[in-house]
Formats: structure tokens, sequence, C-alpha cells
């Protein structure tokens, strides 16, 4: 037998591998904290005259109560009690920038396009990095370092925010060890301690981040929980809403002549280097977020 | 310039380099570390502290807060600006540690207390005493190969030279208040007296923690079992 046709000697008119043409995502974490309910949203501050908000809180509705008065005594003022808390926003931004001839010779979908529409997924993950950002920032703690996140530490960290009279609409934002650990932990538990965990239906409608609700907090998990003492630990938090306080501003720019996407929130820049056939894609986002009522959270920092 | 993910260091200890807090970071082919971590400043609130398990035994240190120092994050302004965030926590009665506070006391014998780490995602701010570690190409965050014996030794020194105030005795009580109760709870666990059991475990935790917090409030640590949960709590309320 001779002159057989093997792939082996087919180099002229096979590739060595060939694409397949659909983009695959490398792993990371994506689940996102963006427009979470437990979060308070102050506002949209485009036009607003300035780059911070101001939220301002009174002692109503039952902070201050009624005295006793002797039928035949005036009752004197009671001093309103008021604070407030500040959201500065500030660029957020990421910047790529390909070549004509890569475009040209793309065959997976690979271009200005395809990279402007991923910054709206690199605005939520900055986003949720700039929330867990927040959970040092809180006073109440619980967990004991060096030692895995248990049952105990979370019923503590609420029992912690019950002592504050926190209100029962609370999430804890944890990293996946102590979600592991805590799961651990649940494994042993004999007693009548409701975890539900997240079905697809309650991640869709939660978020790819939701674990499930244990003692009827939202749990959600996500690797940009900060460490804390020089690494030895993680630094979760759980809180209610009111803990956390965002504003962002919309981008109504209107320059004429102006290569743009815009996607809600965030604008996506095309800049042209003809001269080097490249594209630059900009994406923009103002944005900021910042700690409210300190008494509203309580971190959780176990081992990490 | 696309990153090939097939040339990246494997193996090794990464060294942080200083960083001031307000100079910028930059990305390139680096190892991947992971999710990027915000440059930070210690802040300690006069209620937070922790039982750290020393060589001396158990010992209360300050619980430090580090807060990210990023345009959009806590108050600090568009620029990086962190004098929001001072003026904020400071007026609350949180204590700023200056960078300085560090000096002296890092094991690299840099100034500051932030280190910086070059990841492909961008820059990991780590304290000087964590160490980033490179396993078969992934990395872990630990504390350096002391343990976190020069953490501590620094957290000390901050009340010794007078930055942080020593803690009230009010918080040890209060601390050990709440450790109490949860030992009560611990006790209660079904299935506590099988050997081996989560709940044994748990309640052995309990019960050390209890016992550290005792040695630090310079009470004798209890000989027996845990009382049940009303009389532990008896117990606490004196």
């Amino acid at each position: 037998m001779a002159n057989e046709i093997y792939y082996s000697g087919a180099g002229d008119y096979t590739l060595s591998a060939t694409l397949y043409r659909t983009i695959q995502l490398l792993l990371a974490d994506r689940a996102s904290l963006w427009n979470h309910p437990a979060l308070v949203y102050l506002g949209d501050l485009a036009q607003s005259s300035s780059a911070a908000i101001q939220a301002p809180q009174f002692g109503l509705d039952g902070y201050d109560e009624m005295g006793a008065v002797a039928e035949n005594a005036s009752t004197s003022n009671t001093a309103l009690t008021d604070a407030s808390d500040t959201v500065t926003i500030a660029r957020q931004a990421i910047q790529r920038q390909m070549s004509d001839l890569a475009v040209i010779v793309n065959s997976v979908g690979l271009d200005p396009v395809r990279l402007a529409s991923s910054m709206v997924g690199e605005a939520q993950m900055r986003f949720t990095s700039m929330v867990t950002a927040l959970s040092a920032n809180f006073s109440q703690s619980v967990g004991t370092s060096g030692v895995d996140m248990s049952v105990d530490d979370f019923m503590d960290a609420g029992i912690t925010l019950d002592l504050q009279a926190v209100g029962p609409a609370r999430i804890a934002v944890l990293h996946p060890r102590q979600i592991g650990d805590l799961k651990q932990s649940l494994r042993g538990e004999t007693g009548p301690l409701a975890f539900v965990p997240a079905t697809a239906e309650m991640i869709a409608a939660k978020g790819p981040g939701y674990q499930g609700m244990l003692l009827g907090v939202d749990i959600f998990s996500s690797t940009k929980v900060a460490t804390a003492n020089a690494a030895a630990d993680r630094d979760g938090f759980m809180f209610a809403r009111g803990a956390i306080l965002w504003a962002d501003a919309s981008q109504p720019l209107n320059i004429p002549g102006l290569q743009e996407a815009s996607f809600g929130k965030i604008r996506v820049g095309f800049e042209r280097d003809e001269a080097g056939a490249l594209t630059k894609v900009v994406g923009n986002y103002f944005v900021g977020v910042a700690e409210g009522q300190d008494l509203m959270a309580c971190r959780i920092v176990t081992d990490a | 310039m696309p990153i090939d993910l097939t040339s990246q260091p494997m193996g090794g200890t990464l060294q942080g380099a200083p960083v001031s807090v307000g100079t910028s970071t930059v990305q390139g082919n680096l190892p991947d570390l992971g999710d990027p971590a915000p440059k930070f400043l210690y802040f300690h609130h006069p209620r937070a502290w922790f039982v750290a398990s020393t060589e001396d035994g158990p010992e209360l240190l300050p619980l430090l807060s580090p807060c990210a120092v990023e345009p959009g994050i806590g108050r600090v302004d568009r620029y990086g600006d962190p004098a929001g965030l001072i003026g904020h926590k400071t007026s609350r009665g949180w204590t700023l540690i200056p960078e300085a506070a560090a000096n002296g006391y890092t094991p690299d014998g840099l100034p500051g207390y932030v280190r910086a780490h070059q990841g492909r995602r961008g820059t990991v701010h780590l304290p000087a005493w964590a160490q980033v570690r490179l396993v078969a190409g992934r990395a872990s965050f630990s504390p350096q190969d002391d343990g976190p014996k020069g953490y501590h030794a620094w957290l000390r020194s901050l009340i010794e030279r007078g930055i942080i105030a020593p803690c009230d005795p009010e918080i040890v009580d209060l601390k050990l208040n709440d450790a109490r109760d949860r030992l009560g709870r611990a006790a209660e666990r079904p299935g506590v007296q099988q050997p081996g059991s989560n709940a044994a475990r748990l309640l052995a935790q309990a019960e050390a923690n209890v016992a550290a917090l005792e040695t630090i409030a310079g009470q004798e640590p209890a000989p027996t079992k845990p009382a049940p949960k009303r009389k532990a709590k008896e117990a606490a309320n004196g």
C-alpha cells in the first residue's frame, strides 16, 4: 500500500487547531451586588451641582417617646436628634485597545463592540468590590481570629444586630472560605435551624452569588471579601438596609461627533487612532459607596 | 496586549513593595493573584478587640479596620484624598493609625504598613505582615512565616506607645458575657455529649474562648463543665 492521505501529512490544508466560534469566559467571580435592595440608592447625581450627596437622618417616628406630664405641669421641648451620611461619587474606568488587523481576522466575535458590552460586567464587579471593601468600616464584630466560621458566629452576628433593634431584612456577604466553613458547621446541626439553600429560581432572581437563606438572612458569596488580621482571617459582614449607601451618575455628555455606546449609567467611548489602525475602547462609570449607620452592620472575622 | 495564561510564575513567595497611600497602580504580565484589593488606612474603634493566641497565652489585642482609600469608596474623593474618610471616622471616635506607626515593626524593615503586590487583574494591597505565596500557580494569602507573631507585636506596641488607648475593662466584661452566652447555647446543642461531633467541637471552642477571656479578665478559668444557659447568664451578671 502507498500514497495514503494521512492527516499527519496534510499540513498544507489543515490547521493545528481550529477555533470554537463562541467566546468562552475565563473563570472569575461574577456575583454582583449591583442594585441589590439591601443597599440604599441615594440617586443619580447628574446635573445635581455636586459630586457628593448627603442623606439626612432624623430621630422621628418613635426615636423619642412621649413622657408623662402631671395635670398641672407644662411640658418642655424635646431636642430633635439628627445625623447625616455622605456619598461621594468618583470615576471608575477600564480601557482596552485592539488593532484593525486583530479585528479583521478574528472569527470568534472578539471586537471593539464585544469589548464595549463586556464593560457592563466590569462595572458591576467594580461596584461589588467597592461594597465589600466597606466591611472593615463598621465597629461591631464577631468571630474568633484563626477559627473557622461556624453557625454560632452567624448567630452571634444576628444577635449583635438584634441588640441594636436592627430590622429583620438582612443580608450577609461572606468569602467562599467562610461559606464553606459555615456549611461544614451546618452539617453537624441537629436542631431546628432553617437553612434554605438557593434554588435555580432564587439564583436567577437574586444573582449568581446567592447561596441561600439562614435564620432569615440572605447569604451572598464573594471572593472580593477582604482579608483581616494580616491575612489570617476574612472580613465578611452581615447588615441590614441602611448600612450601605450608594449613588451614581448618568453621563449626558452630548458631545457632537463622539463615538459612544451607552449601557445605562455606563458610557463607553471609542477612540480611533487611524495612523496606527487601532481602536481604543474606554468605559466610564461614576459611582460612590459609603457606610451608613454604623450599628446596622456587624463584621464577621473568621479564619481565612 | 493579551496575557498568555501559560507563561505565568508557578511557585514561590512574592515580595510586596512598600507603597504610599496616594500613588497609582500599574498592571502587566503578572501572576494571577485574584481580585485586586485597595490601598487602605488602618483605623481602630475603641470597642473593637479580639482574643489573640500568643506565646504568653491569650491576649486581647485591637481589631484594626483596614479602610479602603480609593476614589468613590467611603468618602474618599475623586482625587483619592482620604480627608473625608479620616474626618468621618475620627469624628465618631475612631483612631487613625498613621502609616509611620509601622516603621521599625515590619518584617521587611520597610516603612509604612501597606504593601503592593502586582497581579494580573490589578494590585493586591496587603498589610506588611501578610505574604502572598504561589503554590502550583495559585496564590494564597497568609501571615508571614513567623505566623501572626510580628503583627501581634506591632498591635501591642500601638497600645504601649499610646497610639491606641488600652481596652476598657468594661469591654472585657461585655465580651466575657457574650462568650458565656455562647457557651450556654453550645452546651444545650443536641449531640454535645457525643465525642467528635460538631456540637462537641463547638462546645470546646466556646469553652476555650470563655477560658481565654477569663484569663484576660484576671479571673480563674472555670474548672468544671459549663452551667446550663440560665445559670451561666446569672453568673455573668454577678
